[in-house]
């Protein structure tokens, strides 16, 4: 696939310094007819046509915009690779029938790419190599899928179809052997010898003799499931109804092996090839529509459908075991599951670490003593038995006490002490290779009107506010 | 299948106008304490609706903590707040464990509000404390439908005085104890559907984990002189 997006209609280059001369990199299709070609001298090119417009390329650009192109053809396959500076290859084994066939996924695919303004060639073949010669030299479009048949297309091609260095097309021709048809049924031997061993690779790729695997981009979940809709939807009621369908269809792959979505990522493909993507967690194993359209329905507000989106993927990428017959489950662990979903919803909205429980950790230094845990985490520890600690914990704030020690000034309010008890001496731990806190005296002080304060005096002598009963 | 009697029709009738739900009464959360109880509907803090807290906000933590904690029918509470300061050390010595409470945070009072009615609704054997700023009367309805859905017991600590749809309202301030500890002193305002009120002091019994009605400090002292 070749990207020629031209700011103008005219004549049109791109160019690149290469070993200190401006040549053309990449040309437009007028320039072509005019008799340009990539890898020109500009100032050959500028003679010629003298009012060729030409860009400087951006070739890391360029990489970036193909990898987003590979992304957005994950709508078409899961398997997609990024092929060398131009080209996109995937594996569409078993995904045509979703698109109508070989013939109507490639109109589609045509017509996708035009929209977006990127000029393809493609091809659909039994191998990547095939593919690879038939849209660069050949006619583009399907081949055969029987090799034979392939062979009386792929024959006439020219030896560079089958993607070897330059040397060794070059060599070929000196021999006069300039088309595929002319080496492919000679003896492999004497080739082998001349040419070297990667020559009988690369032929045997093209006749799909030999594999030649294609690495996914993204690690491929399992569990997924996709829509392509035949007119792209923009509003969230249109987005709602395919999730509904794409959650009812991952909920049955999933019941099928018993298991329940931990992690869930819905993707949209957008008509101008943008890709958009959300995910959302789940405390426990689900594999309840409803329950997981709730998590959905925040989230999908960040969806930007633009001029609207012709693909969705939903895919779950973890799944755990989810016990099968929850109906005859333990009316507790019925209320569990609905509280884990509740959790869940709450967690969308308010962000998943700030809904959570607390766990003991037997430490005495108060603002080190309890962790957070994820709210469905199990508890293993129990709590210490402390001394009367406070319902609030404040960071310590200082607080004047008078001299005569029977009141004391805090968020400048002068609060008359009633009452103490105390103290009780905490010293710090080690940590992180030094104490976290100096030793402090705590006392609990209960003020005339009856509010009761957890206050320290610090190893220094000052004294801090640090809690409320 | 679904007729119902005239009377249980009837019934219901009365239930929606004057919002007090029959099925709340018997599995209501009594205070434990049979003076407060007993001006109450159902003898108790009604399930299926919320209850309001106004007063002083140690005051109201450590008696809903308190509340909660001797409330063995309470499987779990969830507790929204706006800061980041509860401390589950404090709230275990009251009664609630740590593996009772979940916390919700959120800074936006919005978002609390939201999270106290989804909690509502998906909470049938637990209880939501929400602290909020304040809220308005559709606010505080849709609360209550969402209490009523499941017969869930909400408490929202609020420092308004708007129009409310809550069962009860409720002042908590501290009050002067013997020997520094937890004590309360309860007013309650206003009873949806009832005229009652009162005010009391209430201690906490550390050894049965619960309420004591006590006289105020400076009349047990005054006892003590004479």
């Amino acid at each position: 696939m070749r990207r020629r997006n031209s700011p103008t209609t005219g004549p049109f280059a791109l160019t690149q310094a290469t070993a200190g001369t401006f040549r053309l990199s990449a040309v437009n299709l007028m320039a072509i007819q005019l008799g340009l070609k990539a890898g020109m001298p500009l100032a050959d090119a500028m003679a010629q046509i003298p009012r060729l417009v030409t860009a400087p390329a951006d070739p890391l650009g360029d990489q970036a915009a193909l990898e987003r192109l590979a992304d957005w053809c994950c709508r078409w396959s899961p398997t997609v690779q990024v092929d060398g500076a131009d080209g996109i290859v995937m594996d569409v084994y078993g995904v045509t029938h979703l698109f109508g066939g070989e013939d109507a996924m490639l109109q589609q695919m045509r017509a996708s790419f035009r929209r977006m303004q990127v000029t393809t060639r493609i091809a659909f073949a039994a191998s990547p190599a095939a593919a690879w010669a038939w849209s660069r030299y050949g006619a583009g479009g399907s081949l055969p899928e029987d090799r034979t048949a392939a062979f009386e297309s792929l024959k006439d091609l020219p030896v560079a179809a089958l993607r070897i260095d330059h040397d060794i097309v070059d060599a070929l021709n000196g021999l006069g052997l300039k088309t595929i048809g002319s080496i492919a049924n000679m003896a492999r031997g004497p080739l082998a010898k001349r040419f070297g061993q990667g020559l009988l690779a690369r032929i045997d790729m093209l006749m799909a003799r030999q594999p030649e695997p294609i690495t996914p981009r993204v690690p491929q979940a399992p569990w997924r499931s996709r829509a392509n809709l035949v007119e792209p939807v923009s509003t969230r009621d249109a987005i709602d109804t395919v999730l509904d369908y794409l959650l009812d269809a991952l909920c049955k792959l999933l019941a099928d092996e018993h298991l329940g979505a931990r992690q869930l990522a819905l993707t949209a493909f957008r008509v101008d090839g943008d890709i958009q993507t959300i995910r959302v967690g789940t405390s426990y194993p689900s594999r309840s529509p409803k329950h997981l359209k709730r998590l959905f329905r925040d989230p999908l507000d960040s969806i930007a459908p633009g001029f609207g989106i012709e693909s969705f993927t939903l895919e779950a990428l973890t799944a755990d075991p989810f016990s099968a017959d929850q109906a005859s489950l333990e009316a507790t662990q019925q209320d569990d599951s609905r509280f884990a979903e509740l959790i869940d919803r709450l967690q969308g909205r308010l962000g998943a670490r700030n809904v959570f429980r607390f766990e003991p950790l037997g430490r005495h230094t108060p603002e080190n003593a309890f962790a957070r845990l994820p709210p469905m985490a199990r508890s293993n520890r129990e709590m210490p038995d402390y001394d009367p600690r406070p319902t609030r914990l404040i960071s310590p704030e200082p607080v004047e006490m008078e001299t005569t020690g029977d009141a004391f000034t805090w968020r400048r309010i002068r609060r008359r002490i009633a009452m103490t008890a105390g103290p009780e001496r905490l010293h710090g731990e080690w940590k992180n290779g030094g104490m976290d806190i100096a030793g402090r005296d705590y006392f609990q002080v209960e003020d005339e009107v009856g509010r009761r304060y957890w206050l320290f005096r610090s190893s220094a002598g000052d004294w801090f506010m640090h809690g409320i009963f | 299948m679904n007729q119902l009697s005239p009377l249980t029709d009837l019934r219901s009738k009365m239930e929606r106008i004057t919002g007090i739900s029959r099925r709340a009464a018997v599995a209501g959360v009594p205070i434990g304490v049979a003076e407060i109880d007993a001006l109450l509907p159902g003898r108790s803090l009604a399930r299926g609706g919320f209850h309001e807290l106004l007063g002083d906000q140690g005051a109201i933590t450590s008696f809903l903590a308190a509340l909660l904690g001797h409330q063995k029918t309470i499987q779990h509470v969830l507790w929204i707040t706006p800061s980041a300061d509860l401390y589950p050390g404090g709230f275990a010595q009251l009664g609630l464990s740590h593996r009772r409470m979940t916390i919700a945070w959120t800074r936006q009072t919005d978002n609390r509000l939201w999270a106290a009615e989804e909690a509502l609704k998906d909470m049938p054997g637990g209880a939501v404390v929400a602290e909020v700023e304040q809220a308005d009367l559709t606010e505080t309805r849709r609360l209550q439908l969402a209490a009523e859905t499941c017969g869930s017991i909400g408490f929202l600590v609020r420092r308004d005085r708007q129009p409310s749809a809550a069962l009860t309202r409720w002042r908590i301030e501290p009050a002067r104890s013997l020997d520094i500890r937890p004590c309360w002193r309860l007013t309650l305002e206003r009873v949806r559907g009832a005229e009652a009120g009162g005010t009391w002091v209430l201690e906490f019994d550390n050894a049965s984990l619960s309420f004591n009605l006590v006289a105020e400090v400076a009349d047990r002292s005054l006892e003590a002189a004479e």
